[in-house]
């Protein structure tokens, strides 16, 4: 039996099969800021193309939470441009900015839920905002998100965060995150404070999130291991720069000393 | 002597920036009252936090003020058999000045220094960040809320501390100075009468007294969550911002209570 050939196009008007790049999603030009005389951040740029992962890594008080609050507007810049779904969010309004958030997920360091409100009303929180449903679909659509980071909506559902544990906060902030299905999820040091077995659990979950939700992420952190495992791209920095960018392999394989002693 | 200038440059460019910082928070909560979504459960809420919450030690402050305010004036009013009109001096003390702001001040201290450490502790655990994620404005559900709140609450409050100042006072007239109720009351009425009606029906110290809590409870929730959105620092910064929005907030009270009053009788009186 013969090998089989690749095609050949005898017709001029067939081109040759292009990969088709996704659109990004999430896009910084030339991002400069300063609190005060503390440069924090010069000339920041990357983009994330829609499904990527983007791992945005360095040492502590490098700025890299400080990108997650950029792309939010949190804080807005010196100067350069932010890019979330095609839109310079700097040059909105306040209102029309809110509106462009609710496109985000974040996932806090410290979970941040609001600790007046129970689980379930945490989970809920997005939906009774942004969306007009009943009561029955907002608890179908909590139980789906709780589902999805593997809590029950019984079980926890009715407790307040002060009565739950590390793993579990970081759980609900994640479903609370994905609740109003968003396109963009952003994780600021999901792995950070948890013991090795609870953060390697939210790395699988992150990971199974990615597959199953389709999202774009943008993860903050200076867990090498969580980082290779859930990003498609890595930034790191250094220096208020962006010293690297490139994929998990290449960054295994570079051989710039910063990034070998931070890799190693 | 130029770090000393510089020192107060720093100083005055805070305070400016800090006042500035504080009316744009107040035009922004007010303009929300009347903008959708309106936050009614939580407005709700905090009207019972204001009023249902504080009733107890505002009952206690009308009863005891007005209580003392017999007892002191009664040694005075003694000496030129003047006692039966007691109720004039509780009735018109009462309404027009310490009602109101006893009441914010009491108030100051307790809703006051609870907002600031709420928002305040919502700020440093990023709360007030994931408010904003979550494309909710913070102000809108947090601060307009309280401002509404205390702006119904103050003045409700305020009729309650007067009811009870002067029944304080008539206790005092009846079981100590021999006074009847009904001479007591009457001696309210008439200082009360005195000073004229609106619409003939309200008398202008009442209305002077109602006034003035309406301003009481503005300053009392946008001190309160304007130190509470200011926290900085950890657990420190909640601490820090609870004594400041109770210290502010108090002067500001004593400060208004003064141009309010020159204004009000300006309006209403001369």
């Amino acid at each position: 039996m013969d090998d089989p050939q690749p095609p050949t196009h005898t017709d001029p008007s067939i081109s040759a099969p292009t990969h088709v790049l996704e659109p990004v999603v999430v896009e910084a030009r030339n991002l400069y800021l300063a609190f005060g005389a503390n440069q924090v951040l010069e000339d920041i740029s990357f983009e994330v193309r829609e499904g990527d992962a983007l791992a945005i890594v360095g040492v502590s008080g490098v700025g890299k939470s400080t990108i997650l609050k950029l792309i939010l507007r949190l804080l807005v810049p010196d100067s350069g441009q932010v890019i979330i779904d095609g839109e310079d969010i700097n040059q909105l309004t306040f209102e029309e900015v809110l509106k462009v958030r609710q496109k985000m997920g974040m996932v806090f360091q410290a979970s941040a839920l609001f600790d007046s409100l129970s689980v379930f009303e945490n989970v809920a929180f997005p939906l009774r905002e942004h969306f007009q449903l009943t009561e029955a679909e907002v608890a179908e659509r909590v139980e789906t998100a709780l589902g999805m980071v593997d809590l029950s909506l019984e079980e926890l559902g009715y407790r307040l965060p002060a009565e739950l544990s590390g793993g579990q906060k970081k759980r609900v902030g994640i479903a609370r995150a994905i609740a109003h299905q968003p396109k963009i999820l952003l994780y600021d040091e999901p792995t950070t404070g948890l013991d090795p077995v609870t953060g390697r659990t939210i790395v699988r979950l992150i990971q199974r999130l990615e597959r199953e939700l389709e999202v774009t992420s943008v993860v903050v952190s200076h867990d090498m291991r969580a980082v290779l495992a859930v990003s498609t791209h890595i930034a790191m920095l250094g220096d208020c720069r962006i010293i690297f960018y490139g994929t998990p392999e290449e960054i295994a394989a570079s051989d710039n000393p910063h990034v070998r002693e931070f890799v190693e | 002597m130029g770090r000393l200038v510089a020192l107060l440059e720093f100083y005055v460019k805070r305070a400016v920036l800090g006042v500035q910082e504080y009316t744009v928070l107040t035009v922004k909560a007010m303009r929300y009252i009347l903008a959708r979504p309106f936050y009614w459960r939580d407005t709700l809420q905090q009207m019972d936090r204001i009023g249902v919450g504080s009733l107890g030690i505002v009952l206690l402050t009308g009863l005891f003020t007005g209580m003392v305010l017999a007892l002191q004036s009664s040694i005075e009013m003694r000496r030129f058999g003047a006692t039966i009109y007691i109720g004039r001096l509780v009735g018109a003390s009462a309404v027009r000045e310490l009602g109101p702001v006893l009441t914010a001040l009491m108030v100051a201290g307790r809703v006051g220094a609870g907002m600031a450490a709420q928002l305040g502790s919502m700020k440093v655990t990023e709360q007030i960040d994931a408010l904003n994620v979550l494309g909710v404005d913070p102000i809108k559900k947090l601060v307009t809320p309280r401002l509404l709140a205390a702006l119904i609450m103050l003045p409700i409050l305020t009729i309650i501390t007067d009811t009870v100042a002067i029944f304080g006072g008539m206790l005092i007239a009846v079981v100590k100075l021999d006074l009847t109720a009904d001479l007591y009351m009457r001696s309210v009425y008439q200082t009360l009468a005195d000073s004229g009606f609106v619409f003939q029906i309200i008398p202008k110290d009442v209305l002077a007294g109602l006034i003035k809590p309406i301003f009481f409870g503005g300053i009392i929730a946008m001190t309160g969550c304007y130190f509470g959105l200011q926290t900085r620092g950890g657990t420190e910064g909640v601490g820090v911002s609870t004594t400041r929005a109770v210290v502010t907030a108090s002067i500001l009270i004593l400060a208004v209570d003064y141009f309010l009053t020159q204004v009000l009788i300006s309006i209403l009186i001369e």
